[in-house]
């Protein structure tokens, strides 16, 4: 029983000190900002956006104390009470659900604890608790991505469409922006499935399209994020077809940036977590110290990338 | 009374419920769609159970002892962030090598504990998903990992053919014959078929059921493995969490090719039928245009109905 | 022999020292852990996986589970929220109740009466859900309108939360009939010996139905509580592993899961231990998958030690027999 007892013990004090991520900078000054995210694990975007988040942190000389609720909605209230009880001088919040946030943000309302949504944005009940929002705006990234596919399929072709996670806010909106750039045209959306963000399980889906339809039935794919879109990539090359394009949005990964140049991806609304958490936190320290930003919603850039102006615009490998 | 040739296959196939089901859904399913029948599909279909088909065949193994293994979905993560991580820095044999090791180790600390702590399985690895999901994300930093060029042969694994037949379906079945002949022909499987059937009966007649146990697992960690290699080979790219929720569908494998929970029976080549029903299933649903949550709602009626004529062909062989 | 009492306990009920031994590193080594609002948070945090968790117990000391409570959370918490506004508050709560009880009965049917395995039939119960939880909800969540659902699931009397109250009220209502009860006894029965139950004359199909509906319903109660918590519905909710997760607690707590023994104390204490946990994590700041890491093994470790206290109770006993 010692023994076991002992292993016991000994995982637990290994595991606490394995804990390098945490900022223990005690000075009594230091603005304390409370963070939970949406998922870091799942994907390159948020596991960058994650460590940009320390990393930038300990530039801006911040306490930040970052959970990460591994996209369990109400796993995220949780650790917002428990920020709360930490008393933070600012709560950064990446909802995982849009509604599921209000409750999250009228808590830290009354607790007086000013709210900052990031990358996702609150239902709109829930807004008046926010102070503003910083991060991408993910109609305007589906309209962008989309706009640049009109432009070179034309307004009369058939698309089809990969998804991310069945009923993923941010993946709805860029849909919903997708969309609107094609209302007025007559292009026509013959299929949408979900991919779920798994690489693999977006090229089975796009697999199953292209026997489903043959060539020259549809003349691009739309997906709304890098790893669907080199899932669909990957089949498109396994089946050596090449006339579907690809289009993405909110993507910038650095295996992207390559394959726009190369014209395999053939345009993409970029999406860069740097940038997102780079701003995020800056707002999120202005707000600490009482100077919150005059709009609600600050936009970051997401602009639409293709070949011919790939060159022209400033990257940072992520 | 010698039955003519024509009864007895008809025989055979009513007693095999599950087969007879195979043949309904993709009769249904060919009949409604053009493109579905077609050759290409069916290689299509083929190279993507290629996964699932070889870590059912493993799985079957520990269920036939009565245990679960949940940890296949999060191993075979990690097999394929090692696999494609190692490809390049130390070649592709080593790094298939160092995912099959990685594979079998996983397999060995579950099935230490299932068979020699007697620990309950599902909770186990349950904890072992946890841990090994854990070690992907840790040494891939969270970050996908992808080779710098596809057009080596490692990768020809997953996207290359023979004779027009994928290659990973060519390993499939394979490994899928190799493992049925260990079940079925050598003395390991002898022991796990009895020793799930009844574990205390089996120490007595001299079988060590904790070793019998332990290599179950060892099995399946071998099978995910395996699958890794055939998984990653296709995109040259591993996400960490790419095998997430892939335990699911597997062990739903195993139940519709009739394996017992209770342990004690099951069939490999069975088991790949049930891979094939779930295979058809996917690829189907799209042929037909079917939104996803209708997916959801026919896999679940089919699959009690399958069990449901599965067990009922059972009754009826037991009572004739 | 007060020792031996003390000692014997402690090995029956390895869930106590594990939580003793979590609370005091907690208490040393982890920066606000041990104040007292922390700590009610943690227990008003998880009451609602609590509720849920002694529907969950009653299934297993039966001898079975239930995998279907993982999009059955989704299902009720969405019909408890969209049909506010066309039927009122009451109504779409009843509602939604009784679709958790209706699953629970069509799973305890096909179980019990038709056969089927549990594992098949919950598992595709648990597709079945996700897809109407998902064809109600259109991909869209749902917010509840109603002020007093909203506060019944935010709301305290001192510093414990209504839903927690309504937990410890369940915890007893269900020591009492596992204790007391004829309907108690009989599913301890059924998950010790099913056979030797029937035997007995206990009506087996009966009790095992039963308990599947009231492991449903209380899992549709989870979901209504969810739903209050956080005013809103999501189709995601419980998805992927909630079910997962509060076996693992009721396990955890000491109930076996071949059935037979066990009691819903230990499904406290196992559900406080995870919670607990996960608080300390959160606390230490840690990253993500270390968390994830150190989750895996305490599920394993608390096996183990469970196994080796066992061990020691066993051999004691026969040497001193």
């Amino acid at each position: 029983m010692k023994k076991g007892m002992k292993n016991l013990m000994a995982g637990i004090l290994a595991a606490a000190m394995l804990t390098g991520a945490g900022q223990m900078v005690m000075a009594e000054d230091t603005i304390k900002v409370g963070m939970v995210t949406f998922d870091s694990g799942a994907d390159a975007y948020q596991s960058a956006y994650y460590d940009t988040m320390l990393s930038h942190a300990k530039e801006l000389g911040v306490e930040i104390q970052l959970l990460d609720p591994a996209g369990d909605a109400t796993k995220q209230q949780n650790m917002v009470q428990d920020l709360i009880g930490m008393a933070c001088d600012v709560i950064i919040i990446w909802p995982a659900n849009s509604e599921t946030a209000i409750a999250e943000v009228k808590a830290c309302s009354e607790a007086g604890i000013p709210v900052v949504a990031a990358n996702t944005d609150v239902a709109e009940e829930g807004q008046e608790y926010v102070t503003c929002f910083v991060g991408p705006s993910n109609r305007l990234e589906g309209q962008n991505a989309g706009e640049a596919m009109v432009e070179e399929i034309g307004t009369d072709a058939k698309i089809v469409e990969i998804s991310n996670m069945a009923g993923y806010t941010a993946s709805i909106e860029r849909m919903g922006g997708m969309h609107d750039a094609i209302e007025d045209t007559d292009i026509e959306i013959l299929d949408s499935q979900p991919g779920e963000a798994n690489r693999e399980k977006a090229q089975q889906v796009m697999e199953n399209y292209l026997v489903k339809y043959a060539p020259g039935e549809i003349a691009a794919v739309f997906c709304y994020d890098d790893t669907t879109a080199y899932g669909a990539l990957n089949a498109l090359e396994a089946d050596g077809r090449d006339d579907v394009l690809v289009f993405a949005a909110a993507a910038g990964n650095y295996e992207t940036i390559n394959y726009v140049k190369n014209g395999k991806i053939r345009a993409i609304s970029m999406q860069s977590p740097i940038i997102d958490a780079t701003t995020t936190l800056d707002v999120a320290v202005n707000v600490a110290k009482g100077e919150a930003p005059a709009e609600y919603l600050n936009f970051i850039e997401t602009p639409a990338v293709s070949q011919s102006n790939i060159d022209e615009i400033e990257l940072e490998a992520w | 009374m010698q039955q003519s040739g024509g009864n007895k296959v008809l025989g055979t196939l009513k007693r095999q419920g599950i087969v007879m089901a195979l043949v309904v859904i993709y009769i249904l399913f060919a009949i409604a769609s053009p493109q579905f029948r077609s050759l290409r599909n069916v290689i299509l279909i083929l190279r993507q159970v290629a996964t699932i088909g070889v870590m059912a065949a493993g799985m079957t193994f520990v269920i036939i002892g009565g245990n679960f293994d949940l940890s296949v979905g999060s191993l075979l993560s990690l097999c394929s962030v090692l696999c494609i991580g190692l490809h390049d820095r130390i070649g592709p044999v080593p790094a298939m090598l160092v995912a099959i090791i990685a594979g079998l180790a996983s397999g060995a600390v579950s099935g230490f504990l299932v068979g020699y702590l007697k620990l309950n399985s599902m909770i186990v690895t349950l904890g072992m998903m946890n841990v090994i999901q854990a070690l992907a994300l840790m040494v891939t930093n969270g970050r996908s990992v992808y080779l710098e060029d596809t057009d080596v042969w490692f990768c020809q694994i997953g996207k290359g053919n023979i004779a027009g037949f994928p290659i990973s379906a060519v390993i499939m079945i394979l490994y899928i014959i190799l493992m049925a002949v260990i079940l079925m022909k050598r003395k390991y499987g002898h022991q796990i078929l009895s020793t799930g059937g009844n574990a205390e009966a089996c120490r007595y007649s001299g079988i060590d059921d904790r070793r019998v146990l332990l290599k179950s697992f060892v099995l399946s960690g071998l099978s995910a493995a395996v699958g890794a290699i055939l998984l990653s080979s296709r995109g040259g790219s591993a996400q960490p969490t790419v095998g997430q929720s892939y335990e699911f569908d597997v062990i739903t494998a195993v139940i519709l090719g009739g394996a017992s929970l209770a342990g004690g029976s099951g069939n490999i080549y069975k088991t790949f039928v049930g891979v094939l029903i779930l295979g058809i299933l996917k690829n189907g649903f799209v042929m037909m245009g079917f939104p996803y949550y209708v997916q959801w709602i026919a896999q679940c009626l089919i699959m009690l109905v399958a069990v449901y004529l599965d067990m009922m062909s059972k009754k009826k062989k037991g009572a004739a | 022999m007060k020792n031996n009492r003390f000692k014997t306990f402690i090995s029956n009920n390895t869930i106590v020292p594990i939580m003793v031994i979590v609370l005091v590193f907690a208490a040393f080594v982890v920066p606000g852990f041990l104040n007292v609002g922390n700590i009610f948070n943690v227990f008003n945090q998880n009451a609602m996986k609590g509720i849920m968790a002694i529907g969950m117990t009653f299934l297993i000391i039966n001898g079975y589970f239930d995998m279907s409570l993982c999009t059955l959370v989704g299902l009720t918490a969405a019909l408890s929220c969209g049909l506010q506004e066309s039927l009122g508050t009451v109504p779409a709560v009843l509602i939604a109740l009784l679709a958790g009880a209706a699953v629970g009965l069509i799973n305890g049917i096909l179980v019990s009466y038709v056969g089927i395995n549990a594992f098949v039939v919950t598992l595709a119960m648990m597709m079945g859900c996700h897809g109407i939880a998902y064809i109600y909800h259109k991909e869209q969540s749902f917010v509840a309108r109603s002020e007093a659902f909203i506060h019944f699931g935010t709301g305290k009397i001192g510093p414990f939360s209504y839903i927690s109250i309504l937990f410890l009220l369940l915890l007893v209502i269900g020591h009492f009939v596992l204790r007391y009860t004829d309907y108690g006894r009989s599913t301890y029965a059924i998950g010790g010996n099913a056979a030797a139950a029937f035997n007995a004359g206990i009506n087996t199909k009966l009790v095992t139905c039963m308990n599947f509906v009231v492991c449903g319903f209380l899992s549709g109660l989870g979901g209504v509580l969810y739903a209050c918590y956080a005013g809103a519905s999501t189709p995601a909710l419980g998805w992927p592993d909630m079910h997962m997760l509060v076996i693992a607690a009721v396990v955890l707590g000491g109930t076996k899961l071949s059935g037979g023994s066990g009691n819903v104390w230990y499904t406290l204490g196992g559900i406080m231990l995870l919670g607990i946990i996960d608080n300390i994590m959160n606390l230490l700041n840690v990253q993500t998958y270390v968390s994830t890491m150190v989750n895996g093994l305490i599920m394993i470790g608390v096996l183990c030690l469970d196994k080796v206290m066992m061990a020691k109770q066993l051999k004691k006993a026969n040497l001193e027999g």
